[in-house]
């Protein structure tokens, strides 16, 4: 038999029975929707997503904290560590000798310390209204750094030159509902709690408080960060040796330490290795690698638990597939031992039978495939409305590349030729003369 | 030539063990139109499936042209039956969804024929057979005498050696089916080809060159 001999025979036996086609194909068609409606949700976030983050890191930075803290991640993830009394003192605090180890290592080019701070509040001067629990940091941020997506109004320029300068986000732009410009050299009040520490400084209220004053500088979007403000580090230091019974900001860097180091690396290239010496000095490094790759594992677990529900309905109509094709076989007995008798051998027999149930497949993953990009595209048109109506800038979630439509496409029709196996060698193995007998 | 030598063949049928054929011989010369008639069960359509190459025999063998054919592998049964035989059935079995010419050319999609020299082919095949107006119609279309001149025409494609035919006219009536005997003795005289005929119908095996009866498996030996 010709290659594509069996195609036109399987095109004709499906026009013969339309309805049982198209109901067989639909299952597969509502497999390959999920599916492919699914893996391109995942993708166009995932990829939006690292995009995002990715764009505001510097790829050569790597972020450089204590054993044990927030740099890995894992406490939050698990719901704390199980750690012994000689491991905690194993952990080394980020001093500013620390910083100076870390700067002599070969490729690095400059260290950033850096401090993150919660207060009990953010008042601007003349507003009734404040921000309660509010995060920012302590950051000598240099000008050009891609942590900041846009200047929305003043200037960056040496602007941490100056003690008691801070920079706002949009955040905190977008809590007052006022324009950028009004928020330039305007006082800023940060508020902690002077003897609760921790978390408890953060949320609970009453007690003595102490405050800070702050004139805004710049107004910057920063993206995704949900920090309200950026003050220089030296004031952080401030802020945490005053709550900490110390002198100044340099007593608490060289006692207690600087909670992050930024490390800046000269190139791309030699990140990881820079990561691993400093990871081999006893701090956790981070490198934006690894949270890519972060990224990627949360995706993978998440599309992962998705395919499985698109792989159970692709499961039912594999059943489904079977299940008609067998039927078609007790239809077809007869015609079966005629070809046989004209000198089908059993492989015309299974193939063409395998192309029947593998057109079932096509014909539901093109429909499938169709289906899940007009879904996929709604869904994500829809975000962008959603996003707009937020006053977010539209993003280009959408994603639905090549592979994945030709991928669903191929799936589906492996899918039928797998379904088609067991009924194609019942098929083949008919025994001519029964079957021509056959009533 | 065909020789049928010492072949036995049973079949299990519920607790009954039947035999179809039972230590017989049989020699058929090319171009010959041979009639086997016998009543139902006495093992004339296993004969036919024995020499077309649907079944194989449980001991002796059959020889087509020398070749024993009862020792071949599947695949060369499935070519023998596509190239050398040509089949004939009470029920014509065509196939409803293809026209006329579609179904004379079918044993030719299993010969690697492109389809215009298939239909081409069966074109040519149907004319010759006084179907040349029918090429395009389905099954449901055609008479039961027209059906079986399509399902004829299907047999001849390949210019088989022999035609096997199973009570080709047991769905007719008698004048059509007068007219179906007709274009087999014609095959016979003028092209040589082998007809091996199982029948009911003693005036249609009376029209044949010879007639074997079979009785319990046996061949009761030559008639004419």
């Amino acid at each position: 038999m010709r290659f594509l001999e069996p195609l036109a025979i399987a095109g004709k036996n499906v026009r013969r029975r339309k309805i049982r086609t198209f109901l067989s194909s639909f299952a597969v068609f509502i497999g390959i929707a999920l599916l492919s409606t699914m893996v391109s949700l995942g993708f166009g976030v995932q990829e939006w997503l690292t995009d995002q983050i990715t764009g505001q890191m510097e790829y050569t930075r790597i972020t450089v904290s204590q054993k044990g803290t927030i740099g890995s991640g894992s406490s939050f993830l698990s719901g704390g560590d199980l750690v012994t009394d000689a491991e905690q003192a194993e952990i080394k605090p980020l001093t500013q000798e620390s910083a100076e180890h870390i700067k002599e290592i070969e490729h690095v080019t400059s260290v950033e310390p850096m401090a993150m701070i919660m207060a009990r509040s953010l008042r601007l001067e003349g507003q009734e209204n404040y921000v309660k629990n509010t995060i920012g940091a302590g950051w000598d941020m240099a000008e050009n750094d891609p942590y900041t997506k846009e200047l929305l109004a003043g200037s960056l320029a040496n602007w941490n030159a100056t003690p008691n300068n801070m920079i706002i986000t949009k955040q905190t732009l977008k809590v007052y509902e006022r324009s950028a410009e009004d928020f330039i050299g305007k006082t800023v009040t940060l508020s902690f709690s002077k003897t609760l520490g921790g978390a408890q400084a953060f949320l609970a209220s009453g007690g003595e408080e102490i405050n800070f004053t702050y004139t805004v500088v710049a107004v910057v979007d920063a993206g995704l960060d949900t920090s309200n403000f950026l003050i220089p580090l030296n004031n952080a230091g401030d802020i945490m040796a005053q709550r900490s019974g110390l002198a100044d900001a340099s007593e608490y860097f060289t006692k207690v330490g600087f909670p992050v180091l930024y490390v800046n690396t000269d190139d791309l290239n030699n990140t990881e290795t820079v990561a691993q010496k400093i990871t081999d000095l006893g701090y956790e490094a981070l490198t934006v690698d690894d949270l890519i790759g972060l990224i990627n594992r949360i995706f993978i677990v998440l599309q992962a638990v998705l395919a499985v529900f698109a792989l159970i309905a692709l499961f039912i109509s594999a059943l489904g597939i079977i299940n008609t094709m067998i039927m078609a076989i007790y239809e077809r007995t007869k015609e079966i031992g005629l070809l046989k008798a004209v000198g089908a051998k059993k492989g015309d027999i299974r193939s063409i039978f395998m192309t029947e149930s593998g057109f079932i497949g096509f014909l539901g993953g093109i429909f499938g495939t169709t289906f899940g990009y007009i879904v996929s595209f709604g869904i994500t048109k829809a975000l962008n409305v959603y996003l707009t109506r937020q006053g977010e800038a539209a993003q280009d979630f959408f994603a639905f590349p090549f592979w994945l439509m030709a991928g669903s496409i191929a799936f589906a029709v492996i899918l039928g030729v797998l379904a088609g196996l067991y009924p194609a060698a019942k098929a083949a193995n008919l025994d001519p003369i029964e079957a021509l007998r056959y009533e | 030539m065909i020789e049928l030598k010492n072949v036995s063949k049973q079949y299990t049928l519920g607790a009954n063990i039947i035999h179809a054929l039972d230590s017989t011989s049989l020699t058929i010369k090319d171009g010959d139109f041979v009639a086997i008639v016998g009543p139902s069960g006495s093992g004339k359509s296993t004969l036919l499936h024995l020499i077309g190459g649907l079944d194989r025999p449980d001991k002796g063998s059959v020889i087509v042209d020398g070749i024993e054919i009862n020792h071949q592998k599947d695949t060369a049964l499935a070519e023998y039956r596509n190239r050398t035989i040509g089949f004939v059935f009470q029920t014509f079995n065509l196939l409803p969804m293809y026209t006329a010419l579609e179904n004379a050319a079918l044993p030719l999609i299993f010969s690697d024929l492109d389809r215009k020299v298939r239909e081409k082919r069966a074109s040519v095949v149907l004319e010759k057979i006084g179907l040349g107006k029918r090429l395009n119609h389905k099954p449901s279309e055609l008479s039961g005498g027209e059906s079986q001149r399509v399902a004829i025409a299907r047999a001849l494609i390949n210019n088989p050696k022999m035609i096997l035919a199973d009570e080709p006219t047991g769905n007719l009536d008698s004048k059509t089916g007068a007219e179906i005997i007709s274009i087999f003795k014609d095959l016979s005289k003028n092209d040589g080809i082998t007809i091996v005929m199982v029948t009911h119908n003693q005036k249609d095996a009376s029209a044949a060159q010879r007639k074997y009866e079979i009785l319990d498996g046996k061949i009761r030996g030559e008639e004419k």
